[in-house]
């Protein structure tokens, strides 16, 4: 783009949001060069704060009127490079659109911004016994904008669902524009809510999204397991399941996670500890005492060599203390970590596990596992000093590996983090290209021009995404 | 047949002659055996300008506005394969002629099922009209077990989107987009499907309450008491002979669950509505449980709408409806699911001006879809409503995948 149309479009956007709310200086554009992720940094032209869905209209026409690209962002801790400026594009930062616009307690409903967090939605609501239930680990900071682009999910989707599952309609800014009323999922027609959440924001820039609210469980039952191995875990994990039981969570730790969990928060697990399963449970109080104890002697049949559960609420966090803070933890033995996101089916667990451990061997590195066992959908995180660049290329190569792997055993690419950049070339592996030209062809539908968030989602044939130097991590 | 066979223009096997309801002139029927003859019949019939409708057995007759044109059926009756199934995944894979009594048998020899009411028809023709149901409250809706699926194109492309496993965020929510949505994309030959263990134990009962304001309080209660009915609806009816503008209120929910703990839930519940005072126990535990569930779902009457509407709006929409349908000298039975935000209005007879009246009186209140009425209401403003705000990007998406309009021309929202 030549600097003078460059200069216009700023001294636009400057017109529509005030220049306070315009930043262009290169020194105020790096926060803004990643992600949550470990990919190569790549710096936007200007980032423009909008605080209403009229000034997002507006800067997204000024962009279409100039020809430049421009992406939506939310906190920055996705992690596939999904909220990245590529090719010197405009970067709407969303954070600011962070209000609540309207609660609706005896109809279960919530309309807010796109710059809200995750975790305020649930705090708003807390006082009517009402919470919003995708949780990711990020989510006292991750915007829910940002999970409607990722589908984001979190430790209870084995029983509650992902994003999709709970937006009920949306408010969306078209890539020449317009803006647009979504509607639900009951209202007739085609389903676009659905087509939006997970679209990478490929399609336009979510401005309102109205969620659904559940009522808080009347009990929960929490429970924390220490096994040998995970195969011992897998197996408690196939006999829950054949209980007919369906979680809420139930989420796998491998021994290298245990180890750094040990050193940072001292659980004292018993000695010979491989793999952690945490267990919960809600629901009506009779079925989850019920199930609490089955859930206890299931865990006891298959080897465990502790069961430890919760008593209380402070216990429960206690025992959450262990998933959470999992890759925090992992900061004991590594200076870096890259998590990856793939997904299996639930049975083929223990197979993936085998060949996470082949892969880490071959590339000689350390591999860390947390998972939502529950679902198949593993996070492998692999552990690196982003000083060493032929480590960084094992990084990458072990991270391809573990994909492909996912996809030969039936799985998926990214159950909850998104394609992004990140993810793009394999998707030539993972659909056929008549399905990828039809997405594509869906994607040229909404923005003919290619200007929303291009480069995402869709292969380029160019070289993967490098692993670079990192200036934070975020969990998942 | 062979699975890429243009028969129905060739006129080779697999093509035969017969009637549907909306139309009187027989259609040739295509019956592919493949997937990929369903694609290559839609490649065939898009090359020479044919119209086609997309079928399974056709048990299903709607919501759909009539056709604008057919020239063809395409069925996939033939697609009978069960593609994967994994019990300890609790996820299936089958094509779209699977019907849904086969796939019920297969789950049970698993203690699994899909929790869904109709027995009738196939897989494909249950994700094709977008079904929905009382136990959705309990157990989620379709769109919340479709992981994945194969939808045959009006260019010959079979195209899949996302998976088989139960969390997957790769591309484009191709079908959810599909669901519902009469083939108008494509014809769905093959999905994948989130199933349910069987519960132990399902009980359900009802209770006549004297006014609907009582009955709809009671709901609330059981919905916000936590004790997760797996459906709970309000039943406002009257019947023709009836004398005097009395309706009829009960309250029907069930539990599912381990056959200890059902019994503990029931008593719960009796502690929630209880200051509801409810009236007489019609239907006690155990009795007709599964015939009453299917009634639910199986609503008989001349004219069925399906209307959308607040939780909050419930009460005055289904007196009102119910009373207006039984002023008119007509049979009725308003089913509201307060916790689904769902309201299905049947009637008997269905006078043409009348459930006119009604769905207009109903789209004040939020979307309403006329699922089955009198033939003469068959447009598809008339079945679906007016065309929704984002009925532009439907359009943009129809024109991506059937720029011909090859499929299902004017079932759907819209004409689609």
């Amino acid at each position: 783009m030549a600097a003078s149309s460059l200069h216009g479009l700023l001294a636009e956007l400057s017109r529509i949001v005030g220049r306070p709310r315009v930043l262009a200086d290169p020194a105020a554009l790096l926060v803004h060069e990643n992600d949550g992720s470990t990919l190569h940094p790549a710096a936007p032209r200007a980032v423009v704060y909008p605080m209403t869905t009229a000034e997002v209209a507006a800067i997204v026409s000024a962009c279409a009127a100039a020809g430049v690209p421009f992406v939506a962002r939310g906190a920055g801790t996705g992690l596939s490079g999904g909220a990245m400026a590529l090719e010197g594009g405009i970067v709407l930062a969303l954070n600011r659109m962070n209000r609540i616009l309207a609660v609706d307690a005896p109809n279960q409903r919530i309309v807010v911004q796109p710059g809200v967090t995750n975790l305020d939605v649930s705090r708003t609501v807390a006082e009517h016994g009402l919470y919003y239930a995708p949780d990711p680990s990020s989510q006292a900071v991750c915007t829910i904008g940002g999970n409607v682009a990722h589908n984001s999910g979190g430790p209870h989707t084995l029983k509650y669902g992902v994003t999709v599952n709970h937006v009920l309609a949306l408010e969306l800014v078209l890539p020449d524009g317009r803006v647009l009323r979504v509607g639900g999922p009951q209202r007739p027609g085609l389903d676009l809510t659905a087509l939006l959440c997970g679209s990478d924001g490929t399609l336009g820039i979510v401005t309102e999204v109205t969620l659904r609210l559940l009522r808080r469980p009347q009990a929960v039952a929490t429970l924390l397991a220490a096994f040998a191995t995970p195969d011992a875990a897998s197996r408690a994990v196939t006999a829950i399941v054949a209980t007919g039981c369906v979680p809420a969570a139930l989420e796998m730790l491998d021994a290298t996670c245990v180890e750094a969990l040990e050193a940072a928060f001292d659980f004292r697990f018993p000695p010979g500890s491989g793999a952690l399963l945490l267990v919960e449970a809600d629901g009506p109080a009779p079925v989850v005492s019920a199930q609490a104890g089955q859930l206890e002697r299931v865990c006891t049949q298959a080897g465990a060599l502790s069961v430890r559960v919760a008593r209380d609420e402070a216990e429960r966090a206690v025992l959450w203390t262990a998933r959470k803070k999992a890759f925090g933890a992992l900061g004991r033995l590594a200076r870096n970590y890259y998590t990856q996101d793939g997904v299996v089916p639930r049975t083929r667990l223990p197979e993936m596990l085998r060949r996470v451990a082949d892969i880490a061997a071959e590339h000689r590195l350390r591999i860390a596992n947390v998972f939502h066992a529950g679902d198949g959908n593993l996070h492998p995180c692999i552990l690196f000093d982003d000083r060493d660049a032929d480590e960084r290329r094992r990084v990458l190569a072990a991270g391809q590996q573990i994909l492909q792997a996912c996809l030969k055993l039936g799985g998926s690419l990214s159950g909850e983090h998104g394609i992004g950049m990140e993810k793009r070339e394999a998707m030539a592996q993972a659909f056929s290209q008549e399905s990828l030209d039809t997405m594509q062809r869906l994607r040229s539908a909404i923005d003919p021009a290619g200007l929303c968030n291009p480069k995402k989602l869709f292969p380029t044939g160019s070289a993967c995404v490098e692993v670079g130097p990192q200036r934070r991590q975020v969990a998942v | 047949m062979s699975g890429a066979s243009v028969s129905g223009v060739s006129g080779a096997s697999g093509v035969s002659a017969a009637p549907i309801e909306v139309v009187l002139s027989p259609i040739p029927i295509a019956q592919p055996a493949t997937p990929a003859g369903v694609a290559a019949e839609l490649a065939a019939a898009r090359a020479c300008g044919l119209k086609v409708l997309p079928r399974g057995l056709g048990t299903r007759r709607g919501p759909a506005a009539a056709p604008a044109k057919v020239d063809r059926i395409v069925s996939t009756a033939k697609l009978t394969k069960v593609v994967e199934y994994e019990p300890g995944d609790q996820t299936i894979t089958v094509q779209a002629g699977v019907t849904l009594a086969e796939l019920d048998a297969l789950l049970l020899r698993s203690g699994q099922c899909l929790p869904v009411q109709q027995r009738a028809g196939t897989i494909g023709g249950l994700l094709a009209t977008g079904a929905d149901g009382a136990l959705d409250l309990g157990y989620g809706r379709l769109r919340d077990r479709l992981l994945g699926c194969t939808l045959a194109l009006a260019n010959g492309a079979l195209v899949g989107g996302r998976g088989r496993v139960v969390k997957n965020v790769a591309g484009y929510d191709l079908p959810r987009l599909a669901l519902g949505s009469l083939g108008t994309l494509g014809i769905l030959v093959e999905a994948s499907l989130r199933v349910q263990p069987r519960p132990e134990a399902h009980t359900s009962l009802v209770f006549r309450f004297a006014t609907p304001d009582a009955a709809f309080a009671a709901a609330n209660a059981l919905l916000d008491g936590g004790l997760e009915p797996v459906f709970c609806d309000v039943l406002v009816s009257a019947n023709v002979p009836d004398a005097g503008p009395a309706l009829t209120t009960r309250l029907a929910f069930g539990f599912d669950g381990a056959r200890s703990v059902v019994p503990q839930l029931i008593a719960a519940a009796d502690e929630l509505i209880g200051p509801h005072k409810p009236g007489t126990l019609e239907l006690g535990a155990g009795e007709h449980d599964e015939a009453l569930r299917a009634s639910l779902d199986d609503p008989r009457g001349a004219a069925v709408l399906r209307v959308q509407a607040d939780r909050t709006e419930l009460p005055a929409l289904a007196v009102g409806l119910a009373s207006a349908a039984h002023g008119a000298g007509l049979k009725v039975r308003a089913d509201a699911r307060p916790g689904l935000g769902l309201l299905l209005l049947t009637v008997d007879p269905a006078p043409e001006p009348v459930v006119r009246a009604l769905l207009d009186s109903a789209r004040k209140a939020g979307p309403a879809v006329l699922l089955q009425g009198p033939a003469v209401l068959a447009s598809p403003d008339e079945v679906w409503g007016p065309p929704p705000p984002d009925f532009a990007l439907m359009q943009a998406i129809k024109r991506a995948l059937d720029a011909d309009s090859v499929l299902a021309a004017g079932r759907y929202v819209g004409g689609l």
